[in-house]
């Protein structure tokens, strides 16, 4: 028992250690992609070449002074970082890196992701509401529409995989693909990487924090420690979603030369590498256009590839 | 409604394109641009080849100043006439050029030095001396 409890742990330990290194490494790629982008450096102070950047920031959010605004709903303020941060942490335990690499195998993994996920919701809302600040509210409220419409799209946009794969289990519907799902569901992966980027309030369709009209939109009135729970959220979910669009679509850890989990850290890590490439190409969507791009043409669509994949699946 | 699908292809080669350029950025204090030939930089005196002072003081640089930086008193009558004083004030200096243009005698030129930040205000009154001083870059340490 006690064993099995020290394996468990040390297993969590092995997953979550690089998992919050590359949260804070993220960071530094995107500066430093999108610098590049911008014919900048980049940050290149700290450390050779910037490296430390990440480490340097992360101790300067510790040092900060914690500021509760004083009208603010103090227990709700203080909670909702947390419940934003956890979901999107406890999500990589059923992630499968490798083969026998994980955490935990659920039968259900992917209805798992999905589910907790949405959890992350509650704590954009809720911040929204706790900081008792118009431009928190309004963050808070566009979130909140933003989140639960794209979720839609991106569940729509899983079943096809799901058809073919017959079954949610993580490992499993990576063993099914003898050819990766994006050739046989190239709309379903479009479909779903356009509401990946919704979900995880990215370029272009960072409405919940637009800085222009928002000042920082749902943590605007957040600062230190808190602030970087939102901060680190928001990247783990980028890792959660490539990770989750590597599974179903890319193939998981399957790839010829080099061993599983570097076969998966390459998959997700082009897919991060894209989603920082489109946060330096594009302006960002207007609410209306969000909103009419979600329900007049993603959800038809995905609606079709499932209509499609079914009527395919039920001919051959 | 549009989707400006292809714009959205080109602005990805675009940046991707971007993402291998030769960067713009200079990192200043390690690195610095070439001043050109006619940079405008901090005022100084020359000498001439035998180390004698050219200037002779004869003021017309103090009168074509419109910020009135400089304070000249001469030395002396005719070919002897040399500047006993020549004081300029770097804090109230607009780098206009005018004073270097009014000059007779060419002694006085606009320099390539431009770095002459300092933390008392004292250090900004140049005297004569100060005016010949060879400046040179601080190198960047770090």
């Amino acid at each position: 028992m006690l064993m099995e409890l020290v394996a468990v742990l040390i297993k969590i330990v092995m997953v979550l250690t690089p998992v919050l290194l590359t949260v804070a490494y993220l960071t530094y790629l995107e500066r430093k992609v999108i610098g590049w982008m911008q014919v900048r450096l980049g940050p290149t102070r700290v450390g050779f070449w910037g490296l430390l950047q990440p480490i340097a920031d992360g101790l300067k959010l510790f040092m900060k002074e914690d500021i509760v605004p004083s009208r603010a709903d103090k227990v709700v303020f203080i909670i909702a970082p947390i419940l934003v941060l956890v979901p999107s942490l406890i999500l990589f335990s059923v992630i499968p890196f490798g083969e026998h690499f994980y955490i935990t195998n659920v039968n259900i993994g992917l209805l798992y992701l999905l589910s907790v996920a949405s959890l992350g919701v509650y704590g954009v809302v809720l911040s929204g509401w706790a900081s008792n600040s118009k431009y928190a509210l309004l963050g808070g409220f566009r979130s909140a529409a933003q989140m639960i419409s794209y979720e839609v799209f991106l569940g729509f946009a899983l079943i096809g995989p799901v058809m073919m794969a017959g079954t949610l289990n993580l490992v499993d519907i990576v063993k099914g693909q003898e050819v990766w799902y994006i050739v046989c569901q190239p709309l379903a992966f479009v479909i779903f990487m356009v509401s990946a980027l919704a979900e995880t309030n990215r370029i272009p369709f960072d409405l919940p924090e637009a800085e222009t009209e928002l000042v920082a939109g749902f943590h605007t009135e957040y600062s230190g420690m808190k602030f970087a729970f939102f901060f680190l959220a928001e990247y783990a979910n980028m890792i959660i979603v490539c990770s989750i669009a590597t599974i179903v679509f890319l193939g998981g850890w399957q790839g010829p030369f080099i061993d599983g989990p570097h076969w998966f850290l390459l998959k997700v890590f082009a897919l991060l590498f894209v989603f920082i490439w489109i946060r330096a190409t594009l302006p960002r969507y207007r609410y209306d256009q969000l909103m009419s791009v979600g329900w007049k043409v993603m959800l038809p669509l995905s609606l079709l590839n499932i209509f499609i994949t079914g009527v395919v699946m039920f001919s051959f | 409604m549009q989707f400006f699908m292809t714009d959205i292809l080109k602005g990805h080669q675009t940046t991707f394109k971007h993402l291998f350029r030769k960067k713009v950025t200079l990192q200043y204090p390690k690195e610095r641009y070439e001043t050109p030939p006619n940079f405008l930089g901090i005022l100084e005196l020359i000498k001439d080849e035998e180390g004698n002072d050219i200037c002779n003081g004869c003021g017309l640089c103090q009168r074509a100043c419109p910020a009135d930086c400089l304070d000249i008193e001469k030395e002396g009558k005719g070919k002897e006439q040399v500047a006993k004083k020549f004081d300029f004030d770097l804090s109230r200096c607009m780098f206009c050029n005018h004073c270097v243009e009014a000059c007779p005698t060419n002694c006085l030129i606009m320099g390539e030095h431009y770095e002459e930040s300092v933390y008392e205000l004292d250090k900004m009154f140049y005297k004569k001396e100060d005016m010949y001083r060879k400046r040179e870059f601080v190198k960047y340490k770090k």
